[in-house]
C-alpha cells in the first residue's frame, strides 16, 4: 500500500523539479561578454529630467558621514538627480555584488575592489560599463598617477589586469601602508627618525636593549596578518617584479618579489623578541592598541590609522621610508574604495557624472578636512606636526616619484588567505618563507590556469 | 502503552506510539466502498498541505537540485559555465585543505555534541533525582547560549579569550599562569577553545531536552529500581538512559549536523586560522562561493555536507528504532 503511493510522490515531486533544474542550468549573467559601453556619452545631466540612482557601498562609520557629504554635494549641483544610498559592510557587499549587479533593478553605482576576484570577474562577465568614454570626456587619465591607473584597468576579454580599459574610478581617498613610530620611545633609546631601512633596523634593535618592545602587531585575524609582510616587502622588494607579478605582466616569479626576504625577516624579528607579548591572540586592533598606549616603537598600519583611536596625534609620527639603494620612494597604496557603474542601469550618463564628482577637487579637499589622504593634489590645509602632516607629505613623495605599489594579495584570489595563513604559521614556529614562497606560487599558478 | 508490563529495560515512548497507532488503524482494511471516502479525504488533505509544499519546493528542494546542477560545472557565477561532471567532487581526494577541514569536524563533533550530551545527561540525571531548589533558574541560565545569536557568542569569546583576558587572568590569579595561551591564535589550542564556545552554547539545549524527557518516565520505574536495590548509577543506567532514547536521538541528530555545518562561529572568531588550523568545509565553501568565485566547487561541498547530515539523521534514526 505505501510503496506506490511512496513513488506517486515521488514522481509528482520529481517531475517539476526536473523541468526547474533543466530551466535553472547555470548561465551567463551577460552573455555579451565584458566589453559593455553606452554608444554615446554626454556631461549633459541637468537637462536629463528626473534620475534616480541607486547607490551600493560599504563606508561606515566616520567614512560614512563623509560620503553622505558627498551625496549631498552632488545633489545640490544637480537638483534633478536623487541619489538612494544603500550601505552595508565591506564583506556583505563583496559576497553579493556579483548577483546584484546581475540584476537590471540592482546598483547603478556600487563600490568593487580591485583585483580579480570582484573588478576582474565584473568586467569579465560585462556586468560593469567599460569607463573609456567616460574617462576621455572627463579626462580622468590626466588627473592620477600611471601606477595608481593601472589598478583600476583590466582588458575586456578579462584575461589581463593592469592594462587594457578603465572600469572603475577611484573616487578621493587614498589608503597606503607605512610605518609608524612613537617620538618618545624613540628619544628614550637615544636614536633619530630612521630615514634609511638601515637605520630602521638600527633603531629597532636600540629600543630592544633598552628594555621596550619595538613593534606592535596583531596577527589572529588572517586578512590582516599579512600587513607587515607586504609593508616590509615594499621596502625590501625590487618594484618592477611587485609590479609585474601581480599584474602577471611577464615572467615574474613570486620569489622575485621579495616576499620571501620580508617573511624571513620577520620571523627573525619574533625570534629575537622585537614583537610585543601575545601578537597572535590579538586582532589587528589590537595590535594598534599596544602601540597607541605607547607600549611598543613601531607599528606598520594604514593611512588614517590614529583616526578615531583618540591618541595624541602630536605623540607619533610615519616615515615613509626609501628602498634600499636610495631610488625612489615607493608604498603600497590604493584608492579607499573603488566606484563602478552597472551595465544595467538606465543612466549612465548620471552615474558617470556622480563618479566624477567623487573624485573632483571638491572631494579630495573634503577628504584632506576628514584626515584622510587624497588621492589628487589638494589646497586644503593640514596642521603641521600631526602624524598627518607627516601621511600626507610620504603620499606626495610616492606620487611625485609614481611609486604606487599594487596590494599583493590581488595577484591570485586565494593570496590573501594563503600569505595570511602562513604568516601565522611563520611567526609560530609551524612553516617557513620557502613554504610561504612555493605555496603563495602555486596559488597564482592555479588561478592562471583557470583563467587559461 | 501500559507500564506495568512493559519491564524496566523497554519503559514507554511517549509521543511517537500514540501518532504511530492512530495511522495504523486507520488504514482502510474494508472493502472497495469504503476505500473512496477515504482517497477523497487524502486528497482533501492533501491540498491542505499544498501551500506548505509549494513553499518547501520554492525555498529548500529548489534550490537542493539546483545546487547540485551546479556542482557539475565550472563557473565563476557569472560568466559562462564549463561542464567537469563529478570533477568537482574529486576535491575531496585531493585537496589538502578541505581533508584537514573534514578532520577538524571531527574534533568540533565531540565538543559540538558528545561532550554536551555527556553532562547534560549528567546534570538531567542528577535533577531527574530529586527537587532542586532554583532548579528552573538554573535550567534557563545555562540555556540562555542557545537563544543568543552566533555571531555575538563568538564576539564574546573572543574578548574572553584574549591574552590579556578573564580565563587567562582567571588561571593566572589561580597560580596557573603556566596555562595561559592565546588561545585563539595558537595552533594548538584553537580548534579546542572554539569546540569549547560549542560545548557551552549546546550544553544547555541537551541538558533541557534530557530533563524534559526524564520528567515523562515515571516515578514507578524508578521505585521499583530502588526496590531492587539499584543505586544511582545502575539506576541511571537501567532506567534514566533506556528512557531517554528518543531525546538522545533528537539531541544526537541536531549537534552532529551542527558541528558539520559550522561556520559563523569560525568566520567570526578564526577565519580558519592560525595557518589553516580551524578551517571547516562551510568555510571553504563560503570561501570558494563568494570570496574566490568557484561556485561549482562550493556546490560540490554543500551536497557533500547536505547528504553526510542526511546519512547521519538516518543512521541514528536506524539505530535508535532498532534498539527500541
Amino acid at each position: 500500500m505505501s510503496s506506490p503511493r511512496v513513488a506517486r510522490l515521488v514522481a509528482a515531486l520529481a517531475l517539476p523539479l526536473t523541468l526547474v533544474a533543466a530551466a535553472c542550468a547555470p548561465q551567463a549573467a551577460n552573455s555579451g561578454g565584458g566589453n559593455v559601453q553606452p554608444s554615446a556619452v554626454s556631461s549633459d545631466v541637468a537637462s536629463a529630467g528626473p534620475v534616480t540612482l541607486r547607490f551600493l557601498d560599504f563606508e561606515e562609520g566616520p567614512d560614512a558621514a563623509y560620503i553622505k557629504k558627498a551625496i549631498a554635494g552632488f545633489e545640490q549641483q544637480y537638483p534633478n538627480v536623487k541619489i538612494e544610498r544603500t550601505e552595508q559592510s565591506f564583506d556583505q557587499v563583496m559576497s553579493t555584488l556579483n548577483l546584484r549587479l546581475a540584476d537590471p533593478n540592482g546598483p547603478d553605482v556600487a563600490t568593487i575592489n580591485n583585483g580579480w576576484q570582484s573588478m576582474g570577474t565584473l568586467s569579465k562577465a560585462g556586468l560593469i560599463l567599460n569607463l573609456d568614454k567616460y574617462a576621455e570626456l572627463y579626462g580622468w587619465r590626466d588627473q592620477l598617477s600611471p601606477t595608481m591607473l593601472r589598478q583600476l584597468e583590466f582588458t575586456p576579454d578579462g584575461k589581463k589586469m593592469g592594462e587594457g580599459s578603465l572600469y572603475g574610478t577611484p573616487g578621493a581617498r587614498l589608503t597606503t601602508v607605512g610605518l609608524y613610530y612613537n617620538k618618545k620611545l624613540l628619544t628614550d633609546a637615544g636614536v633619530a627618525v630612521p630615514t634609511t631601512y638601515a637605520e630602521f633596523e638600527t633603531a629597532l634593535a636600540a629600543v630592544k636593549a633598552k628594555g621596550e618592545t619595538p613593534i606592535a602587531l596583531g596577527t589572529q585575524e588572517k586578512t590582516y596578518a599579512t600587513n607587515p609582510l607586504f609593508a616590509l616587502q615594499s621596502l625590501l622588494g625590487s618594484p618592477k617584479a611587485i609590479n609585474d607579478f601581480v599584474y602577471g605582466s611577464g615572467g615574474t616569479t613570486l620569489e622575485q618579489t621579495g616576499l620571501g626576504t620580508a617573511a624571513a625577516k620577520l620571523a627573525e624579528w619574533q625570534k629575537d623578541g622585537y614583537l610585543n607579548p601575545g601578537y597572535n591572540g590579538l586582532d589587528f586592533d589590537g595590535g594598534k592598541k599596544v602601540f597607541t598606549d605607547g607600549k611598543a616603537a613601531f607599528h606598520f598600519d594604514y593611512s588614517g590609522a590614529l583616526v578615531g583611536t583618540g591618541a595624541d596625534s602630536t605623540k607619533f609620527g610615519r616615515v615613509q621610508l626609501p628602498q634600499p639603494d636610495g631610488g625612489a620612494q615607493t608604498s603600497v597604496g590604493a584608492a579607499s574604495a573603488v566606484f563602478g557603474i552597472s551595465a544595467k542601469t538606465k543612466n549612465p550618463d548620471a552615474a558617470a557624472a556622480f563618479l566624477n564628482y567623487l573624485g573632483s577637487q571638491e572631494m579630495n579637499d573634503l577628504s584632506v578636512q576628514n584626515g584622510y589622504l587624497p588621492i589628487r593634489p589638494s589646497t586644503a590645509q593640514v596642521e603641521p606636526g600631526t602624524t598627518f602632516a607627516d601621511e600626507v607629505a610620504g603620499a606626495a613623495t610616492v606620487t611625485k616619484d609614481d611609486g604606487f605599489l599594487p596590494f599583493f594579495d590581488w595577484s591570485s584570489p586565494e593570496m590573501l588567505d594563503v600569505i595570511g595563513g602562513q604568516v601565522q604559521l611563520i611567526l609560530a614556529g609551524r612553516s617557513t618563507p620557502e613554504t610561504l614562497v612555493t605555496d603563495g606560487q602555486k596559488s597564482y599558478d592555479d588561478a592562471a590556469a583557470k583563467r587559461g | 502503552m501500559s507500564t506495568g508490563t512493559t519491564g524496566l529495560t523497554t519503559p514507554p515512548r511517549l509521543g511517537r506510539g500514540g501518532a504511530g497507532t492512530l495511522v495504523e488503524g486507520d488504514a482502510p482494511t474494508g472493502s472497495a466502498r469504503r476505500r473512496n471516502p477515504n482517497r477523497r479525504m487524502r486528497w482533501a488533505g492533501l491540498l491542505y498541505l499544498a501551500p506548505a509544499l509549494a513553499m518547501y519546493t520554492w525555498v529548500v528542494l529548489v534550490p537542493l537540485v539546483q545546487s547540485a546542477n551546479y556542482s557539475l560545472y565550472s563557473w565563476d557565477g557569472v560568466s559562462t559555465p564549463t561542464w567537469v561532471g563529478l570533477g568537482n567532487y574529486g576535491d575531496f581526494f585531493t585537496d589538502p585543505d578541505l581533508r584537514a577541514a573534514l578532520g577538524h569536524v571531527g574534533v568540533l563533533i565531540c565538543f559540538f555534541s558528545f561532550l554536551p550530551i555527556a553532562l547534560g545527561m549528567l546534570t538531567a540525571a542528577i535533577i531527574s533525582r530529586r527537587n532542586l531548589r532554583g532548579a528552573a533558574l538554573f535550567r534557563s541560565l545555562l540555556f540562555l547560549p542557545q537563544v543568543v545569536t552566533t555571531v555575538v557568542t563568538a564576539v564574546v569569546w573572543k574578548f574572553l579569550y584574549t591574552p590579556d583576558g578573564p580565563i587567562n587572568t582567571l588561571l593566572r590569579a589561580l597560580g596557573l599562569g603556566a596555562l595561559a595561551q592565546n588561545w585563539l591564535g595558537d595552533v594548538t589550542w584553537a580548534l579546542p577553545a572554539l569546540g569549547v564556545i560549542g560545548t557551552w552554547v549546546t550544553f544547555g539545549f541537551c541538558m533541557i531536552l534530557f530533563v524534559s524527557g526524564a520528567q515523562s518516565i515515571p516515578q514507578e520505574l524508578y521505585e521499583a529500581a530502588r526496590m531492587d536495590g539499584a543505586g544511582p548509577v545502575a539506576e541511571f543506567f537501567a532506567v534514566t538512559l533506556p528512557g531517554l532514547r528518543p531525546q538522545l536521538a533528537v539531541a544526537l541528530t541536531l549537534t552532529i549536523t551542527a558541528a558539520l555545518r559550522t561556520f559563523d562561529l569560525v568566520y567570526v572568531a578564526t577565519q580558519g586560522g592560525p595557518g589553516s588550523s580551524t578551517t571547516t568545509p562551510a568555510l571553504l565553501l563560503y570561501r570558494k562561493a563568494f570570496q574566490n568565485p568557484d561556485v561549482g566547487a562550493a556546490a560540490a561541498i554543500a551536497v557533500v555536507l547536505a547528504i553526510a547530515c542526511l546519512l547521519v539523521a538516518i543512521l541514528i534514526q536506524r539505530v535508535t528504532e532498532r534498539e527500541s
